[in-house]
């Protein structure tokens, strides 16, 4: 099977993609590149702007293997990317996404385009974000059934220790 | 729908009525505490209940309390537990809802029995978006007007929202508006 995907399509797949031909130059990138590292355009080497942190640059396309884990680290901003590298013949495509760490995701940095849609770690991220709302609240209902049962207790007593007295101010106007 | 909705509502009438006003309102529809819990689905019977009841209180008609509810509901989550997620939805008004699905896609793993809707941005431009809202849900119409007039507050935008049309299971609005900067 072969198939033919346009650069935007991919771009909504991976948008934190690159594409590099033999030499290593970029020849295309996402919209997540473009967004948060603006200073990376096409036809620059890779290595300019990413460090490839499990390749030997140089040793790159010698790997042999189609399809092989890699992980960069942009040059400017410490930016974590990590994926595929996905060999062809005309270079390399890397199917890399941003690491979305805690501190991306409170910050407000990133956001969900800047991720593609069936990221398993943005879902995660988020789901994580939405159960912990989920149980911060519940733990809030639950102090505030404790108070409410607190209060009823309350009111119970103060009834039952006013009542001998509600009883004889009764007694005392029907006597009358 | 789910608790948090619920939730939202209490918040809302507490703002703007006082507790003694939500304490009447539960006393009436036999509800309490269990009512409201963010991660529970309750039937759309109970939530328009509450809904009727707010509106009423608030001397509202049930359509615009559905509205004021709807841009509350932005605020509220805007400001509780949810920020984080609010704020990594999207930057600005028109990334916010493109990436509505996506959102509901997280909530829909959290909350595997809500019934969420869907959104699809059929125009971009700057300036300008169509969106259609599509929801297994009849009636929430206003409630999506005022989610969406929150989000224009949210996003410091101002603008007009009008319905282009409507069908049994889905509304189309046309969002025109511009930063206020």
């Amino acid at each position: 099977m072969r198939l033919t995907v346009s650069e935007k399509q991919i771009g909504g797949l991976l948008p934190a993609f690159l594409n590099v031909d033999a030499f290593l130059n970029i020849t295309a990138l996402g919209p997540g590149i473009a967004r948060h590292l603006p200073h990376v355009r096409i036809g620059m080497p890779c290595d300019e702007a990413f460090s490839i942190l499990n390749f030997e640059t140089a040793q790159f396309f010698r790997e042999g293997p189609e399809i092989r884990p890699v992980q960069l680290i942009s040059r400017v901003g410490d930016l974590p990317l990590s994926g595929a590298a996905v060999f062809h013949e005309g270079g390399c495509l890397l199917a890399v996404r941003f690491a979305l760490s805690e501190k991306i995701f409170a910050d407000g940095s990133m956001d969900l385009s800047d991720f593609g849609f069936a990221d398993t770690g943005m879902l995660s991220t988020m789901l994580i974000a939405l159960q912990r709302a989920m149980l911060e609240e519940s733990q809030a209902t639950a102090i505030e059934s404790c108070d409410t049962k607190r209060n009823a207790v309350r009111i119970v007593r103060n009834a039952q220790a006013a009542s001998p007295a509600i009883w004889r101010m009764i007694s005392t106007t029907c006597c009358q | 729908m789910y608790g948090m909705i619920h939730r939202a509502m209490r918040n809302m009438v507490h703002e703007e009525l006082g507790e003694d006003a939500w304490l009447a309102l539960e006393q009436k529809l036999k509800i309490g505490p269990m009512d409201l819990l963010t991660g529970k689905v309750y039937g759309d019977a109970l939530t328009l209940g509450i809904i009727t009841e707010a509106a009423d209180r608030l001397n509202l008609a049930v359509d615009q309390c559905l509205i004021e509810f709807g841009r509350y509901w932005i605020r509220y989550v805007d400001q509780g537990s949810l920020a984080s997620v609010m704020n990594f939805t999207g930057q600005d008004l028109a990334s916010f809802i493109k990436n509505l699905d996506r959102l509901h896609l997280a909530v829909g793993a959290a909350m595997p029995d809500a019934r969420l809707p869907a959104f699809s941005t059929l125009c971009n431009d700057p300036g300008h978006l169509v969106v259609e809202y599509r929801s297994e849900r009849v009636g929430l119409e206003p409630f999506v007007l005022g989610l969406l007039q929150g989000l224009m507050e949210r996003f410091h935008a101002r603008g007009d929202i009008e319905v282009l049309s409507r069908g049994e299971k889905f509304v189309i609005f046309d969002i025109r508006y511009q930063d206020r900067d």
